[in-house]
């Protein structure tokens, strides 16, 4: 169950280094090339996947549908491992095909510039020039992979929890550092995250069941779950193919329930408490009926998990941790089925009917549990944080819902915005009215202005002498653009207000 | 106001209301100007050809100014790739803005035939690059709809991009690696065409999404951020030679503003295949309603000699007709999916509220 995730540019010594470090703990070693093979023998065109990929091309629907099987053979194979055995995983980036996942020991390997081109020189028989630009190559590829793929950048490392530079070390005495590290209690398995691995299993599997069936194959869905319920998103036009999906996920083992959503996008939506009957449930569901858009729900209860665990001692290699720090989803009691009186169960009741379902989770700890729960490679179009730190006072509710919506948008690079912020920012209330209102006054006197004056204007505009072209030219530059502006506003609330938007 | 600015009636103004909103809805549609259809839409309403794309230029900067605000929001704009594609495209505005002005200077002073060169020239320079854009859209659209592949065509981006001709310059925002050289070729003929007949996004987005290879909403993004700053330079020097109509960039406004929201929300329900096939057939008819007046710019110059003069007026009402039935049913087709998904919202809204 414990997970050490190498990832490894090209000549870095990272696979020898992860062979080393898993022969050293005993763990089980998976390379990425293994599941590549694995994907050639379930005809996932992983070659042409790749090409396109570090091609920077945009791949066609049906590439993108083989990418989605691919990550999802990935996950399986990654989960199904990991929860036989601890095992170490070299490749680029894997951790972060396991989201919630929060034990993994993370380790990027690298080496310096000279090293590698005299190692490629070697191995390849190239000029140094050469060996230099195969590296440059070789590593932008990598890059583009992990951007398409995860939609991370390669070169950022707080990513990892440990850079591993082997141009003073030797991969032996690496792996050994590596070793005592690996028994520190962040890195152990907890019941969290153990549940978190069975959900990706789930999900993963789920897919695979898809892209074994010739009609289903071709469905551009998206799957997660969540205690044993299935959750399905799907384009809006799609229809074929589609009938056919609860029959054939219903019958993977583990699956309790499917839930199936036509959505483009996602929003997700994080609060402490959820008000099932409140009128927030309509705005949400106004933006989402808007953009297509599935509603994921998470109830999250901010915990203090800054507490330090001791050490744990390298002869208690076998024995469960003794405690935690930053390891993902935190409920760690057996997880049990939500009750279905709960806030959150009416709320997704609410959702389904509706036909907006994404899925539900409930999540406690820190700020970095809450990042380290969403997949990145999950498309959200927006993120609602409200009603957290309930139990705090108004002010530090509100200093610390700002904190963590900025922390929230600069991680993943999407809006965050509470229930009131979305009221103001995409519906139509007084404040909005007020600036119509001052808009169209002010682009109906510059009408006025402009057509009752226009001849004295042209013929100000087309006056020949340089000094007044300069005036004119200067008059139109900073006059267009405030119409424009102004002008725009006006119609923009107009359509807002008929909800044309 | 000489021979220079039109009179303005209110049929008239409403025309040019009606031009900016077809415009403002193929541009929201299509993502890229609507210059095309107002551009000669002015002409035909006897706009000399320099003054409307001039005033269509200083538009175009008003609303790429907010445009190109909202793609920023959404992070769809690549600021350095704009920035690089704006050196060279501001040049190839003022080299445009030479030629426009030289003609119509040469056009053979005031009277009938005053700025028929000009008028010719950038007709001419419109037939030909929306010809080729047209035709490229329509075989590309109908040609996926057989490969079942509704992505753009990447063959030049990954071909351009097997030479790697130094500098080659990052662009992360667009995840490209693209060539100094050919960024500056681009943004060269981008500033030309935007100059010559304010429709530098017909090459500026496809260019960046076939040539450059980046995504389409990035390109759409990215080029609005250019437009931005090349329609300030294009109306600054259109301005400073007086050839710009305020009036007609006001009532342009009226309409297109509206019209690009309505577009854009069009963009949201209608396939994606048959965008591309609206477009090309609506670019191709705007062609063919340009040669038809091409004629009329030869007669003036005495370069050809129409048998029956009242040959001019038939010749400027069929172009102008055309013009309008591609604006027109280009519109309807886009108005009726948009009112289509307009009512299928707000059923889904209010099955939500119920």
């Amino acid at each position: 169950m414990r997970i050490i995730c190498v990832s490894r540019g090209s000549k870095t010594h990272g696979k020898d280094f992860a062979e080393a470090l898993a022969a050293k703990l005993g763990y089980h070693c998976l390379s990425r090339e293994e599941l590549f093979e694995e994907a050639v023998k379930r005809r996932i065109p992983i070659g042409k996947l790749e090409t396109a990929i570090v091609m920077r091309r945009d791949t066609s629907e049906a590439l993108s549908i083989e990418l989605e099987h691919y990550k999802a053979l990935a996950t399986s194979l990654l989960c199904e491992r990991a929860l036989e055995n601890n095992i170490v995983y070299h490749g680029r980036d894997g951790h972060l095909l396991l989201p919630g996942v929060g034990h993994i020991l993370k380790i990027r390997v690298v080496l310096d510039l000279e090293s590698r081109i005299n190692l490629v020189s070697q191995s390849l028989n190239l000029t140094r020039n050469k060996a230099k630009q195969y590296i440059e190559n070789v590593e932008d590829d990598r890059r583009s992979w992990v951007r398409k793929f995860y939609n991370v950048d390669w070169d950022v490392f707080t990513l990892y929890d440990m850079v591993l530079n082997l141009s003073q070390m030797s991969v032996q005495n690496a792996a050994l550092a590596v070793c005592s590290m690996a028994q520190l209690p962040e890195f152990q398995p907890t019941p969290s995250a153990t549940a978190a691995l069975r959900d990706l299993l789930l999900a993963s599997r789920c897919r695979l069941r898809l892209s074994e069936d010739e009609k289903a194959r071709r469905l551009n869905v998206k799957v997660r779950a969540s205690e044993g319920i299935v959750h399905v998103t799907y384009p809006h036009g799609a229809v074929k193919g589609l009938e056919n999906i609860t029959t054939l996920i219903g019958g993977v083992e583990g699956v309790r329930e499917v839930v199936c959503t036509a959505a483009e996008t996602n929003i997700l939506w994080i609060q402490e408490a959820f008000e099932p009957e409140g009128p927030s449930y309509g705005s949400v569901m106004e933006i989402a009926a808007s953009w297509g858009a599935a509603v994921e729900l998470v109830k999250f209860t901010p915990g203090d998990s800054e507490e330090v665990a001791s050490p744990v001692p390298a002869e208690a290699e076998s024995e469960e941790p003794s405690g935690w720090r930053e390891t993902g989803i935190i409920d760690d009691e057996d997880r049990t089925y939500q009750d279905e009186t709960s806030d959150i169960a009416r709320l997704y009741a609410r959702l389904i009917s509706d036909g907006k379902a994404g899925r539900k989770r409930t999540l406690q700890g820190s700020q970095k549990t809450l990042l380290n729960s969403i997949d990145r490679a999950t498309s959200y179009r927006l993120i609602i944080l409200d009603g957290i730190f309930l139990t705090k006072g108004t002010s530090t509710r509100k200093r610390l819902v700002t904190e963590w919506s900025n922390a929230l948008s600069d991680s993943l690079k999407v809006p965050v915005l509470t229930i009131d912020q979305i009221v103001s920012k995409y519906h139509f209330g007084p404040k909005q009215t007020v600036q119509m209102i001052a808009c169209a006054a002010l682009a109906g006197l510059s009408l006025y202005t402009v057509f009752h004056f226009d001849d004295q204007i042209l013929a100000f505009l087309s006056r020949p002498e340089l000094k007044w072209r300069l005036v004119s030219m200067v008059a139109i530059t900073a006059f267009v653009p405030f119409f424009a502006q102004v002008y725009g506003t006006v119609t923009s609330s107009v359509l807002k207000l008929f909800k044309f938007d | 106001m000489g021979d220079l600015f039109i009179a303005l009636d209110l049929t008239t103004c409403f025309q040019v209301i009606l031009l900016g909103f077809i415009g403002g809805v193929l541009s929201g549609f299509i993502g890229s100007g609507g210059a095309f259809f107002m551009t000669p839409g002015m002409m035909n309403l006897g706009v000399q050809g320099v003054v409307a794309v001039g005033s269509n230029i200083t538009h175009k900067f008003g609303k790429a100014m907010v445009g190109a605000r909202k793609h920023g929001e959404m992070g769809h704009v690549d600021k350095k790739l704009g920035i690089f594609m704006l050196v060279t495209a501001l040049l190839g505005i003022r080299l445009a803005v030479w030629i426009s002005t030289s003609l119509f200077g040469s056009g053979g002073g005031h009277g009938e035939g005053s700025g028929a060169a000009a008028n010719l020239y950038i007709s001419l320079v419109f037939i030909i690059v929306l010809f080729f854009v047209s035709i490229s859209m329509l075989r590309d659209s109908l040609r996926k709809r057989e490969e079942g592949d509704s992505g753009p065509s990447k063959r030049i981006a990954t071909w351009l991009s097997g030479f790697r001709l130094f500098p080659m310059i990052d662009f992360p925002v667009a995840d490209v690696k693209v060539s100094l050289w050919v960024i500056l070729i681009v943004g060269l003929a981008v500033g030309y065409l935007a100059g010559t007949i304010g429709v530098g996004g017909f090459l500026g987005v496809p260019a960046m999404i076939y040539v450059f290879g980046i995504p389409t909403a990035v390109a759409a993004g990215t080029e609005l951020f250019l437009a931005m700053f090349m329609g300030a330079f294009g109306a600054i020097n259109y301005a400073l030679e007086g050839f710009v109509d305020i009036r007609l960039v006001l009532l342009l406004y009226l309409g297109s503003l509206l019209g690009v929201f309505i577009g854009a929300y069009g963009t949201k329900v209608v396939n994606e295949r048959i965008i591309r096939l609206v477009t090309g057939v609506i670019i191709i008819l705007c062609v063919i309603s340009r040669a038809v007046a091409v004629p009329i710019y030869l007669a003036q110059l005495k370069l050809l000699v129409l048998v029956d003069p009242s040959l001019y007026p038939m010749l400027n009402s069929i172009s102008k007709a055309i013009l309008y039935l591609s604006g027109l049913s280009g519109v309807f087709i886009i108005l009726f999916n948009v009112g289509r998904g307009y009512i299928r919202h707000r059923r889904a809204i209010s099955s939500i509220n119920t």
